[in-house]
């Protein structure tokens, strides 16, 4: 289904314009109303203002919604999560009480992450917030994705989220030859699933924390 | 006169002086003296780290944690993957363009130059300029300039010739090493014609002279004289050529990042995505001794010739 969508063009305009399309362009054609949406994170939140409004010469806005549903089992709405870094303590520390107030205080006070979030649209961590903690210059628009995010329970997980490094690096490069036509989709799926099933075996798989109500 | 000097030598010689030895130790210890810091930089940023490379090659090393050996398990693999396959096929290609391609352009410009007293310097520091331009700035450059929207494909189509219209040189998998080749010509020839000029001056003038008296045209003056005289030039700058196109990566990185589909996957990238992508430093390692092996093999081959009595 993705294919025939890559296909016709639907996303970046063609197949080889998705190779080498570059976000500015693409918020540039958002704000030009040549681009109907895109796909991205919320690190978008930090880079999309300049292309939008008075200083971009334009009177364009952006707002954001969560993805539909793939799979008739679940419902729309989905909030895929991602692990874009993790904060750990080498357990060689000589200092480890020390590194751990450090960290405690990059993510035990939800004011000052929610204030970096204003500041830089970072996102914040933990990301378990209330109307109430957000500061006041906040944007709207990303304090209700916090929100939703805080109260929804219908999560999915990206690429690079669970899947341990080489079924990864797998799943973005080889899904091209899949779209220029060197690779059918069920042999992309079969490399995938095998790639996989060694690295499972290898314990290379990330801890995957287990499913609220499991 | 002459008699005692003779004398006074044989003496010398037959009983050395005492101490007469301590000044070639002192030039020698001199030497290595001013040595010692690029012999100390070679080692920690060549030497320890080759041998490491050699070790890790022969590990699952992930980057991080212990390495575990794995005999040849590394090359074995790298035999039977196609990525490495196509990876190698693409830097032989890219080794052939350029031994042909840039080297013609270089050698070509060099002899137009050679012919011409005034504006040479003008066209030698324009040739040149590209050199010197960082390669993140003109890898970027060419990507804004070869973008199908607004790029010179589309300005040249609006200019009369249609055929250029939508074509994504780098969106393209049958365009995309080709047009990352020619990028990196645009950078390279310059370098090439200002070699090969300061190469081409040296050759005798009268060579020339005889030859005009003898009714030689300009190709002739090129093939039986210029390229003669510029041979160990030539052949030095194909050798660097042949071990820079295996250790390619820095336009390519920036201008496809190996893609699309991997149509530009040359044995730099492939290394780099399986080092800090794929975690497999080990076989990251291994693909690192092959490259650092072709170069080895390309420079004994280039010794050997030379000791075989070959003018290069």
């Amino acid at each position: 289904m993705l294919k025939a969508w890559f296909d016709k063009g639907w996303f970046g305009g063609s197949t080889d314009r998705y190779f080498t399309n570059k976000f500015a362009n693409v918020y540039g054609g958002l704000a030009k109303g040549e681009v109907a949406l895109m796909f991205n994170g919320s690190w978008t939140f930090s880079e999309i203002a300049p292309y939008f409004g008075k200083e971009a010469g334009n009177d364009a806005t952006w707002d954001w919604a969560p993805l539909p549903s793939m799979n008739s089992g679940v419902a729309a709405g989905v909030q895929p999560l991602s692990v874009g870094g993790a904060y750990s303590i080498n357990k060689d520390c000589r200092h480890p009480d020390q590194a751990a107030a450090v960290l405690d205080y990059f993510a035990g006070d939800p004011d000052r992450q929610l204030a970096s979030l204003a500041a830089t649209g970072v996102a914040p961590s933990p990301v378990k917030v209330a109307e109430k903690d957000f500061p006041a210059d906040v944007d709207p628009r990303v304090k209700r994705q916090y929100l939703q995010l805080s109260a929804g329970e219908n999560f999915g997980y990206t690429t690079w989220t669970f899947w341990p490094p080489k079924s990864d690096t797998y799943i973005y490069e080889q899904v091209e030859k899949v779209l220029t036509g060197q690779l059918s989709p069920q042999d992309y799926c079969a490399g995938l699933d095998k790639l996989f099933q060694e690295e499972l075996q290898a314990g290379k798989r990330p801890p995957v924390p287990a499913p609220r109500g499991a | 006169m002459g008699v005692l000097q003779m004398d006074r030598t044989a003496a010398q010689s037959v009983q050395p002086r005492r101490g007469a030895g301590r000044p070639k130790l002192r030039r020698t210890a001199i030497g290595f003296a001013f040595m010692a810091p690029l012999l100390v930089v070679n080692l920690i940023v060549i030497a320890v780290p080759g041998a490491l490379s050699v070790w890790y090659s022969f590990t699952d090393w992930t980057g991080l944690g212990p390495a575990h050996f794995v005999g040849l398990g590394n090359y074995r693999h790298l035999l039977g993957d196609p990525e490495f396959h196509t990876a190698l096929l693409h830097n032989l290609a890219w080794t052939a363009y350029f031994l042909a391609v840039p080297m013609a352009m270089g050698l070509f410009g060099a002899f137009l130059l050679s012919r011409i007293k005034r504006f040479q310097m003008l066209f030698r520091v324009a040739y040149f300029i590209p050199y010197v331009v960082a390669t993140v700035v003109s890898g970027s450059i060419w990507e804004s300039l070869l973008s199908p929207d607004q790029g010179i494909g589309d300005g040249l189509a609006n200019l009369g010739l249609p055929w250029l219209k939508n074509i994504n040189f780098l969106g393209d998998p049958h365009l995309a090493l080709g047009t990352v080749a020619f990028v990196n010509t645009w950078q390279w020839w310059g370098f090439l014609v200002v070699i090969f000029l300061a190469s081409m001056q040296a050759v005798n003038p009268s060579l020339y002279e005889a030859a005009r008296l003898d009714g030689a045209n300009t190709w002739q003056e090129f093939w039986h004289i210029t390229l003669p005289g510029i041979r160990p030039t030539v052949m030095f700058l194909g050798l660097m050529t042949v071990i820079w196109s295996f250790l390619v990566f820095d336009y390519i990185y920036i201008l496809t990042q190996g893609g699309p589909a991997g149509s530009t996957d040359v044995l730099g990238t492939l290394l780099y995505r399986n080092a800090f992508a794929n975690q497999q430093a080990g076989y990251a390692a291994s693909i690192g001794v092959v490259m650092a092996l072709i170069s080895v093999i390309s420079v004994s081959g280039f010794l050997y010739l030379r000791r075989r009595g070959w003018d290069i």
